[in-house]
């Protein structure tokens, strides 16, 4: 048997790595089996769309204290059902980002599935980080391909949504590629400045890597003092502590920001069009309270947290600023706070993720529900 | 479990851990050293495999087995039909399982399925099934055939290891001495850099659409063509030198090399002596050597030399096709078929002008070697950029270099 020295720090680096070894597939197996959910890869190449929702997922999402759940898509990449999505394509089309894809439901909780339920024939083309920007060309393709739809109800969360949105039919401007001495140099100085040995480097890699770190770590955010500890230095998200989209949009007034209502406005006039010019459908736009705007306590909140003065900011005005917009060009819209805050349920967003739940969704269901046509009579 | 674990990379913290814990295995309790390779191994092949994937994979591991079993030291079955008849079946369902262009028409299911591994797979298989009836020396179990084939450290990307030197080594296993010990630890770690450090570095800027940009000039060319024969030597040599690195540590020395200095081949016969070896070992032995022993016997002795010809060309295009599924791999191993033929024109016209004793003193000036090596290497990156770019790539890239 080697006696070394050099031998001996072998023989204990391979012994670490080997409890590692154990610890890891431990941690992916029994521990944490939820680890590959923490970084989801859901965007990716469409069949139809380029780069977008990929196609036949069943995507675990997992965010503990708010939501387990898995994400499937249709060979469209659209949350649907399989069988039968052909009609539903035909029927309402439901767009949107995040709230509308269902980011942290199950596939029967969305309110477009609820509405499916309900007889309706509905195909929701939403996806994630989504806005006119990506749902105009996503219609335009269902359009090109030859669906016609009833109605196409677009749904906003505000504030996340008003943002600078260019033309929707001009050809996408593509990122010009670099020369190729340029690439090397650029690839050579990335190695030199080591990213990976980095604190926040380290720490991707390891989440990326390691169900055992990401278990230690949830486990210990998870004990009570640290959790205060951490949520006092700002390393747990308190959601009501962030704010959706810019802060200065909930501003009595926001300046030059002002102008970005228009632009979404804009931006959807434009989805109108396609939707009732080219398609024949109704449109209708569902706008969605940010969580500032729904619990005005939590806005309180908020505002002492940062040292805000009060007396300046106004979380219910993007709505009606929003709402004024989509007057001024003709577009038909729905503010969704009524209906949410008749169900006087403090709870309708998830705990620490800004997302609409289960519940929230019902309500959602019920409201459009009540605002579309009965749904056809099928065979 | 398979859709528990992300797909475990080589450079992934799961792989190190299941490697290492290999090792320890091998160190500490060497006789369930097998066991562990076995369980490490299925853990690493699930991680990459759908359900849809396993379910073929078991289709694909049967009948090899079957017919290796049924011949398995039997001298007297080895020109038997039912061998030629399992090649062909093996080979059928490799082509309709990666989808080559036609064999795709016949895939029975209606998702994309992708076995990983499975063109090594292939010809581990074949050569088991061809050399089953010599080698009663040795045993062939269930066990041994799946963890010979599914072993981590070959399963992704070679070496392709024959049967008889798997059993041997499983035989072998130890824990290394000192030097050995520490010459596998370097080895591995200097793979690791060469394989996900360095190798990256140069993938980037090796794609010829990036000519497409205007203003790119000759020094662009220039990157992009040099710049991807240096990645994949990095990326694949690396990947290599960590595996058989991992495997000396366990005290399995019977990992057969892939590389020896490629870029420095004085010409293509020459180069796929230094590349790849293990599959050009295996090319050599299980086709070109039966093919040209099959023309030997079977032609006329002035038909040789126009059907050795012909077989080089063959061999290098199942090499090509051997490497992916489109048109532009079969020209990619034409290339080098056509460069090894125009090698052995060049020799024979050598001989003929200078005598065997002018033409060795002519190839061993040192200009002619440089020049050789030189001209080599170059014929072989531009061969390869037709494995990195597909040709409209390539048209359009130097068209709007040449601003055509």
């Amino acid at each position: 048997m080697p006696t070394s020295s050099s031998s001996r720090a072998l023989g204990a680096l391979v012994v670490l790595l080997a409890v590692l070894a154990g610890g890891e597939m431990l941690a992916r197996t029994a521990l944490f089996p939820h680890y590959r959910a923490l970084s989801p890869d859901v965007v990716g190449p469409n069949p139809y769309f380029g780069t977008y929702t990929r196609p036949n997922l069943a995507e675990r999402r997992f965010s503990p204290g708010n939501f387990d759940v898995v994400n499937r898509t249709n060979s469209y990449g659209l949350r649907g059902r399989e069988q039968g999505f052909e009609d539903d394509l035909n029927g309402i089309w439901v767009s949107g980002e995040s709230n509308a894809f269902g980011t942290a439901l199950d596939d029967g909780e969305i309110f477009s599935a609820r509405l499916q339920q309900r007889g309706y024939r509905v195909a929701n083309l939403a996806n994630e980080g989504g806005g006119p920007g990506t749902q105009y060309p996503v219609m335009r393709k269902l359009a090109d391909m030859g669906f016609r739809p009833k109605a196409v109800v677009y749904v906003m969360t505000l504030n996340d949504g008003v943002q600078v949105y260019g033309p929707l039919d001009a050809e996408p401007v593509t990122e010009p590629l670099p020369p190729a001495h340029q690439a090397l140099a650029t690839s050579v100085r990335r190695l030199f400045r080591a990213e990976m040995l980095t604190p926040m480097g380290l720490k991707t890699t390891l989440l990326r890597s390691s169900a055992l770190y990401c278990w230690i770590k949830l486990k210990t955010s998870e004990a009570p003092l640290v959790q205060a500890w951490m949520t006092r230095i700002g390393a747990v998200r308190d959601i009501d502590l962030v704010p959706s989209g810019n802060p200065d949009l909930m501003r009595r007034d926001p300046g030059p920001l002002d102008r970005l209502f228009d632009e979404t406005a804009d931006a959807i006039a434009q989805m109108r069009d396609l939707a009732e010019g080219r398609l024949g459908a109704r449109f209708m736009v569902v706008l969605l309270p940010a969580h500032h705007a729904l619990y005005p306590a939590r806005f309180e909140k908020y505002a002492a947290h940062l040292g805000l003065d009060r007396s300046l900011y106004d979380p219910g005005r993007p709505m009606r600023r929003m709402a004024q917009a989509l007057d001024t060009r003709h577009v038909a819209w729905i503010d969704s706070t009524p209906a949410l805050r008749a169900a006087h349920d403090p709870q309708l967003i998830f705990p620490n993720d800004g997302h609409f739940n289960a519940k929230g969704h019902a309500i959602l269901a019920d409201l459009l529900a009540a605002r579309l046509p009965r749904p056809e009579a099928r065979p | 479990m398979i859709d528990l674990l992300p797909p475990l990379a080589a450079d992934s913290i799961g792989f190190a851990s299941l490697a290492s814990l290999c090792i320890l295995a091998a160190w500490y309790a060497p006789a369930a050293f097998p066991l562990a390779l076995a369980a490490t191994s299925t853990v690493v092949a699930l991680s990459w495999l759908h359900a849809i994937d396993l379910a073929v994979l078991a289709v694909f591991l049967v009948p090899p087995y079957v017919v290796a079993r049924w011949s398995w030291g039997r001298p007297e079955r080895a020109d038997g039909k039912v061998i030629v008849a399992a090649i062909t079946l093996q080979t059928a369902m490799f082509l309709v399982i990666k989808g080559y262009p036609g064999a795709q028409l016949l895939q029975p299911w209606n998702q994309p399925v992708a076995v990983v591994g499975i063109s090594y797979m292939l010809f581990r298989q074949l050569q088991l099934m061809i050399d089953a009836p010599n080698m009663g020396e040795v045993r062939l179990t269930p066990y041994r055939y799946l963890t010979w084939l599914l072993a981590f450290w070959t399963l992704l990307a070679g070496p392709i290891q024959r049967y008889n030197a798997f059993v041997e080594g499983l035989a072998g296993i130890h824990r290394p001495g000192r030097d050995e010990a520490l010459a596998a630890a370097h080895r591995t770690v200097n793979g690791f850099i060469k394989a996900f450090v360095l190798a990256p570095v140069l993938l980037g800027p090796s794609k010829i659409s990036l000519l497409a940009r205007p203003g790119s000039d000759w020094l662009d060319l220039a990157v992009v063509f040099y710049a991807f024969p240096f990645y994949l030597y990095l990326n694949f040599s690396g990947y290599t030198d960590m595996m058989i690195g991992i495997a000396r540590l366990c005290g399995f020395t019977t990992l057969p090399e892939n590389f020896n200095a490629p870029y420095l081949a004085r010409n293509c016969q020459d180069f796929w002596g230094r590349w790849h070896m293990s599959l050009s070992g295996w090319i050599r032995d299980y086709l070109f050597t039966p093919l040209s022993l099959a023309i030997h016997r079977r032609l006329p002795a002035k038909y040789h030399a126009l059907a050795l010809a012909a077989a080089v060309l063959l061999t290098f295009v199942v090499v090509g096709g051997w490497h992916g599924t489109t048109g532009a791999f079969v020209v990619f191993g034409l290339m080098h078929g056509i460069g090894v033929l125009a090698v052995a024109l060049w020799d024979g016209l050598l001989k003929k002008r200078l005598g065997r004793a002018g033409r060795k003193a002519f190839v061993e000036k040192p200009w002619v070697r440089v020049a050789a090596v030189a001209l080599t290497f170059h014929y072989v990156a531009a061969a390869m950029m037709l494995v990195n770019n597909s040709l409209a790539e390539i048209t359009g890239g130097l068209a709007a270099l040449l601003r055509l």
